[in-house]
């Protein structure tokens, strides 16, 4: 529906002119000739749903029957002075947008867009869950069945921009912007262990997220720095949903014996869950660039970013910064070197696990910990696997090898340090080339090829497949005689990953076009992604991506376009299914 | 092991035609078909060191890439024309049809259907 509209739009809309550029300002812009001129569309939507729309038509109200729709646009150039708006309403609140823009001789631009839809959400029934093994039962309730989630998103965004008076070097821009997401959505929880029991229910959302944003540049004939500040905020004020956690039984004798695996119950009352914590983020920006004798060309950028939880008080930290250098190398080469760092640092966060006790059972009284001391202590320390550093350096020739043919080629390092995770260093060395021709007026064909080794990818080590620990029943046939879940992971032998340590991708195109009503374009992607250096398994994916476009015009006023795209992937990897009871 | 695969077919169509001043006819059609799937889920007790636990069936567990089958089909399709009533009016109208399939429902049933009628009248100025 979004399309229609647009292309209804488009039909009268003074984009075209807005399209012109003059030269005679310090800025930028459109209409050269004073004038001012619009459209003005009245209609209506009439319009036939059928079954679940969630899929079909996620992000449009596409109400049922007939609903008014109204656009329209403005322009006025008076003398520099510039005036532009526009407007669209499809028949509902929820499906509406503005633009309005305003350009005071090119000293201050001032644009401001608002835009407003719903999003359609699922309401999982929950009620294909039927596993069951004896008095073990999956259990589900959903408390809010057949209710439609469909909450409004919205987005003021107002940037201005301008020049200072007398010094036209100096160059000023600020922006605030304004999100909210408002209605309802589903929200899911589960108590655990014996019988599951998985509940949805509805949850309230209002949240609303403030950014504000600064700038200022100073440009030069050959030199250019730019720096640029960002506040963000991020509310939630709608309260969490409330759960009664079923209390731990056994799922046959009902009696509590199950109390000191899980930290909280029935016991403690209704607990919030699914809770959208608020935040708060913040960004420096300093970019330079310069340009240096010989026609060489040198740049640079830093950029810090800090995000707070404020509801926990942690925080994580980045930090980035780039330099790229680029000099000619006689009339039709040139050689360019970068270099990027990026540090990412996050809070440690200490799990102070709730040990109760049990009431009953083999374990009465005790905790999980006491009763079983060779699962060590249930605290510990959460370590942030995003916490990194990456650097890269990057050196890339390109130039002409003949005529109307060019090579680009280039070689990149980069190094991934974890300081928290089981992959703690990774190295990539990739190696690229890209070969392109036009030797002919009716025809031109490009090749890529790509080459990466990875050492030490991103991986999670003891993830699967442990050996037989118990081919037997527990002393007693009870849960608490025999091999704990604990044991169980801790035996895991194979590491897995969907990471390669090879990599060879090529990428062929050819466009042929016969004259000027005519061009077709046929390409290829393949793509071989290996990883020979688990210890249980080899892991791989193959990727297969042709595809073709043709434009076609036949008639001078007549033009048909058609593509065709497949996608075809395989990967192969470790499968093992853990067969455990109790 | 076990294999995961993974085939989409897109298709994009449009046209353009103006068979008179003032006259213009349009059309997109894009189709999406999107298939995936666990496979090549060969388990074989025999290979098992301390037997096949009592009630698990290998061999039946060997077809659960069926239960992960998607199998999606989309379509969404315009049709419209601009006729200019005289300068400065132009009446549109824009045909809309679009169409999800599931053909493997997972979680619950998915398809769904949206066709309509866009008409109005635009006056530039």
């Amino acid at each position: 529906m979004r399309h229609a509209l647009f292309a209804l739009f488009l039909l009268a809309s003074p984009w075209g002119l807005l399209a012109q550029e003059s030269q005679s300002g310090p800025l930028k812009q459109p209409p050269a000739a004073n004038g001012s001129g619009g459209n003005i569309f009245v209609g209506t939507r009439g319009i036939d749903n059928a079954d679940y729309l969630g899929l079909v038509s996620e992000y449009d109200t596409a109400r049922q029957g007939l609903v008014p729709t109204v656009g329209g646009s403005f322009w006025n150039l008076n003398n520099g002075n510039y005036l532009e708006g526009e407007f669209q309403n499809r028949g509902d609140a929820r499906d509406q947008q503005y633009k309005v823009k305003v350009d005071l001789n090119r000293w201050v631009q001032v644009t401001s867009y608002y835009v407003n839809f719903l999003h359609r959400l699922d309401n999982d029934p929950l009620d294909y869950m039927d596993a069951a093994k004896g008095s073990v039962v999956l259990r589900h309730d959903n408390f809010a069945p057949g209710v439609n989630y469909q909450p409004g998103w919205s987005q003021l965004k107002t940037e201005v921009k301008g020049v200072v008076p007398g010094a036209t070097m100096l160059r000023w821009r600020a922006s605030h912007r304004t999100m909210l997401d408002h209605g309802t959505m589903q929200a899911r929880t589960l108590s655990k262990c014996a019988n599951c029991h998985v509940v949805g229910t509805t949850k309230e959302v209002d949240q609303r997220m403030h950014e504000i944003s600064g700038g200022v540049s100073l440009v030069t004939g050959k030199v250019r720095i730019d720096y640029d500040y960002t506040h963000r905020q991020f509310n939630e004020r709608a309260e969490a949903p409330l759960n009664l956690y079923d209390r731990s039984v056994h799922p046959a004798s009902a009696l509590p014996v199950f109390d000191n695996r899980v930290q909280f119950d029935v016991r403690n009352g209704a607990l919030p869950f699914n809770m959208v914590p608020d935040g708060r983020k913040t960004m420096h920006s300093l970019k330079g660039r310069v340009e240096l004798p010989k026609d060489s060309l040198l740049s640079a950028a830093y950029t810090r970013g800090d995000v707070t939880n404020k509801f926990t008080g942690l925080a994580a930290r980045t930090w980035a910064w780039n330099s790229s250098y680029t000099i000619p190398i006689k009339k039709r080469w040139a050689f360019n070197v970068r270099a990027k760092q990026l540090d990412v640092d996050s809070d440690d966060v200490f799990v102070d696990v709730v040990e109760q006790t049990t009431a009953g059972g083999p374990s009465a009284g005790r905790t999980y910990t006491q009763f079983y001391p060779d699962f060590g202590p249930a605290d510990y320390i959460r370590q942030s696997v995003r916490a990194r550093n990456t650097f890269s350096l990057k050196g890339e020739l390109a130039g002409r090898i003949a005529k109307r043919t060019n090579l680009r080629t280039g070689y990149e390092f980069r190094q991934i340090d974890r300081p928290n995770f089981d992959a703690l260093k990774t190295s990539i060395n990739r190696v690229y080339a890209s070969f392109s021709t036009r030797r002919s007026d009716t025809w031109q064909a490009r090749v890529r090829y790509q080459f990466e080794q990875i050492t030490d990818p991103f991986r999670y080590e003891h993830a699967a497949f442990q050996p037989v620990l118990q081919p037997f029943m527990s002393p007693g046939n009870v849960p608490f005689t025999g091999t704990q879940y604990f044991t169980m992971y801790r035996a895991r032998q194979a590491t897995l990953t969907q990471y390669p340590t090879l990599t060879n991708r090529v990428e062929p195109s050819f466009t042929w076009t016969p004259n000027a009503r005519v061009s077709a374009t046929v390409h290829y992607r393949w793509n071989r992604e290996t990883n020979d250096q688990l210890n249980f398994s080899e892991w791989n994916r193959t990727v297969n991506t042709p595809g073709a476009e043709i434009w076609v015009s036949p008639l001078e006023k007549l033009s048909f376009t058609a593509a065709y795209t497949f996608h075809n992937e395989r990967s192969n990897s470790l499968l093992v299914m853990p067969v455990y009871d109790g | 092991m076990m294999s995961y695969s993974v085939r989409n077919h897109t298709a994009f169509l449009a046209a353009n035609y103006e068979p008179r001043t003032g006259t213009s006819l349009f059309t997109n059609i894009v189709f999406n078909d999107g298939r995936g799937s666990m496979g090549n889920i060969n388990l074989n007790p025999a290979l098992l060191t301390a037997g096949s636990p009592a009630g698990f069936d290998y061999i039946a567990v060997s077809e659960l890439g069926r239960y992960s089958a998607l199998s999606i089909g989309r379509t969404q399709q315009m049709y419209g024309i601009n006729q200019q009533v005289v300068p400065g009016w132009t009446l549109s109208v824009v045909g809309y049809y679009a169409n999800y399939r599931d053909r493997q429902p997972y979680l619950f049933d998915t398809n769904g259907r949206t066709a309509g009628v866009h008409a109005g009248l635009n006056y530039a100025f």
